[in-house]
């Protein structure tokens, strides 16, 4: 039996959510996908439990066993601590910065944004809500917020995050030298496209005295660097990632198919 | 009945049963999953099934034997996706094979989760690896752990990992996004032997840059199959490869008439033409409009 019903479980779904996508009715087509997608977030926040034991579990040891790095282990539980507990604290009204703008986009939804300030640590932020609503109805102003969750959010989470990935930048330059070093002749056409890309991507002509003779004159009113550009991305390039794309679409769809007949079984640990 | 009643019941069954529009994907799904399940049936009864190489699966267990030998742990990201994202599900089930191989070497494996849910499948994959290769007392659950559900949070403390513990193998396996240079480069300077997987076409590029092996693309997909060699499992390789290759034969006959019906407009003549507009129609979504 417990190695039954998961399968069987597994493959009714299977079934009935691939039946979802060719029905039309709205309580099939939407409902259903609406409950599927509440219930996965209701098993969302349960494993999200499970994750926060295992990250105090893991941390909590290497403090209790002082091991290397333990120090780091101790700003990440009372990073934990403090902003679940800031999360708890209760809403309060905040003040609406800018007047309320509700304007009407093409397909008939009103965009509502409403721009706040409050001062915190001397720090005054703002954040803006964004609300889409059906044009000509009432429009209810969201005035609740947390400030200091926003603080700790806008001031200390985005910021690092905006650091790690600007990292990227750096990566990509020693990542682009090492697949454009000329080993072969392959490498070697990969430069030669890269050079032709990176030229047509920037407007060269404007550089002074040398820009038009670096530029090589224009094809169609475009520069040329530029229309080459254009056609190696268009072409080569297009061709080889609709390949990709469709090996990977056969790809998912066998997977699909194997999980749904339970051939393939990773939700009960690979086996059945 | 004539036929006006007949197009007021399909009009019915197209606005409450069965969308039109999408019949041709269905007949797509119907003949794909026909020469899957065909494939694994073949396997079933026992018949040889050839599949093609994959290199950079052959190189998994270099990777393993080298961090056996310099004492080191091996590194296994599963992406950045959810548990039903179905890159997810694939580099579950090379997690499931890696882990038998770690255990056979007696390694140590270090698996950072992302999702809460997809660790503790992963946990569940793992033992059960362990137990396969004959050494459940080996298994140590705390190898599979849980970090943030935040994307560069989890890059900079996996990375961070690696700089730590400098695994002597790295597998990025799964559905990635922007960390994928950030993850890859980081374990490129460690030294690390690193194989890569992902079906997102845009990070492709840089894990082949950056890494000694990639699986592209559908790979990752036939990667758990080939590693397992179950006889079912390479059956539905086969069935996937067949698939394509109508799919390609299916595409030059197209790319033919087509190039007819641009190239020659008036060639009326067996109306090639238009069987070139009917082969478009048929990759079209909205091929039996009602």
């Amino acid at each position: 039996m417990r190695s039954k019903l998961p399968p069987f479980i597994c493959f009714i779904c299977g079934i009935v959510l691939l039946l979802q996508f060719f029905s039309p009715w709205d309580p099939v087509e939407k409902d259903m996908l609406e409950w599927v997608g509440n219930s996965t977030q209701i098993v969302g926040v349960f494993a999200l439990a499970i994750g926060i034991a295992s990250l105090v579990h893991m941390h909590g040891n290497k403090i209790k066993r002082k091991m290397p790095g333990w120090g780091f282990s101790l700003i990440t539980l009372t990073c934990v601590v403090v902003v679940a507990t800031i999360g708890l604290i209760p809403a309060n009204d905040i003040k609406i910065k800018s007047p309320t703008v509700a304007k009407t986009n093409i397909t008939g939804e009103t965009n509502l944004f409403v721009t706040t300030t409050h001062t915190l640590f001397g720090f005054q932020t703002e954040s803006t809500f964004t609300n889409t609503l059906l044009a000509g109805k009432n429009i209810p102003v969201n005035k609740k917020s947390v400030p200091m969750f926003d603080w700790f959010y806008n001031y200390i989470f985005m910021p690092l995050s905006a650091t790690t990935f600007s990292l990227l930048a750096f990566y990509i330059m020693s990542a682009a030298y090492r697949a454009v070093r000329i080993k072969s002749w392959e490498a070697g056409l990969l430069l030669v496209a890269a050079i032709i890309v990176l030229l047509g991507q920037v407007p060269i002509e404007q550089i002074p005295i040398l820009g038009k003779f670096i530029a090589c004159g224009t094809i169609k009113d475009i520069s040329t660097f530029e229309y080459l550009k254009s056609i190696i991305l268009d072409f080569p390039n297009t061709a080889a990632k609709r390949g990709i794309i469709i090996g990977i679409a056969l790809g998912g769809l066998a997977t699909s198919i194997k999980i749904i007949f339970g051939i393939e079984r990773p939700y009960m640990g690979g086996q059945g | 009945m004539d036929i006006s009643q007949w197009h007021i019941k399909l009009r019915f069954i197209n606005e409450y049963f069965f969308d039109f529009n999408k019949a041709n994907v269905l007949i797509g799904l119907v003949i794909f999953g026909a020469l899957i399940l065909y494939f694994i049936y073949h396997a079933r009864r026992g018949k040889k099934l050839f599949v093609r190489k994959i290199p950079a699966i052959d190189s998994v267990e270099e990777a393993l034997g080298r961090a056996t030998e310099l004492g080191k742990s091996v590194l296994y990201v599963s992406g950045i996706g959810y548990e039903g994202d179905v890159q997810t599900i694939a580099a579950m089930n090379i997690l499931g094979n890696v882990a038998e191989q770690v255990a056979h070497y007696d390694t140590d494996i270090i698996v950072p989760c992302i999702n809460p849910i997809v660790m503790t499948i992963e946990q569940e994959l793992v033992k059960q690896a362990y137990t396969r290769a004959g050494r459940p007392e080996d298994y140590q659950e705390s190898s599979i752990f849980f970090i943030t559900t935040q994307q560069f949070a989890y890059a900079s403390a996996v990375c961070g990992i690696m700089a730590r513990e400098k695994p002597a193998a790295n597998f990025f396996m799964g559905s990635f996004a922007a960390e994928s240079l950030l993850l890859a480069e980081t374990g490129s300077s460690t030294g690390a032997i690193q194989i890569a997987g992902t079906a997102s076409p845009s990070q492709i590029p840089f894990f082949i840059v950056a890494c000694d092996y990639t699986l592209i693309g559908e790979e990752l997909f036939a990667a758990g199959a080939y590693m397992s060699r179950d006889p079912l499992l390479l059956g539905s390789l086969k069935g996937q490869d067949i698939a394509k290759f109508v799919i390609i034969i299916l595409m030059i006959i197209g790319i033919c008439l087509v190039s007819i019906e641009v190239f020659f407009p008036n060639l009326t003549f067996g109306s090639i033409g238009q069987i070139g507009t009917f082969f478009k129609k048929i990759f079209d979504i909205h091929m039996f409009t009602i």
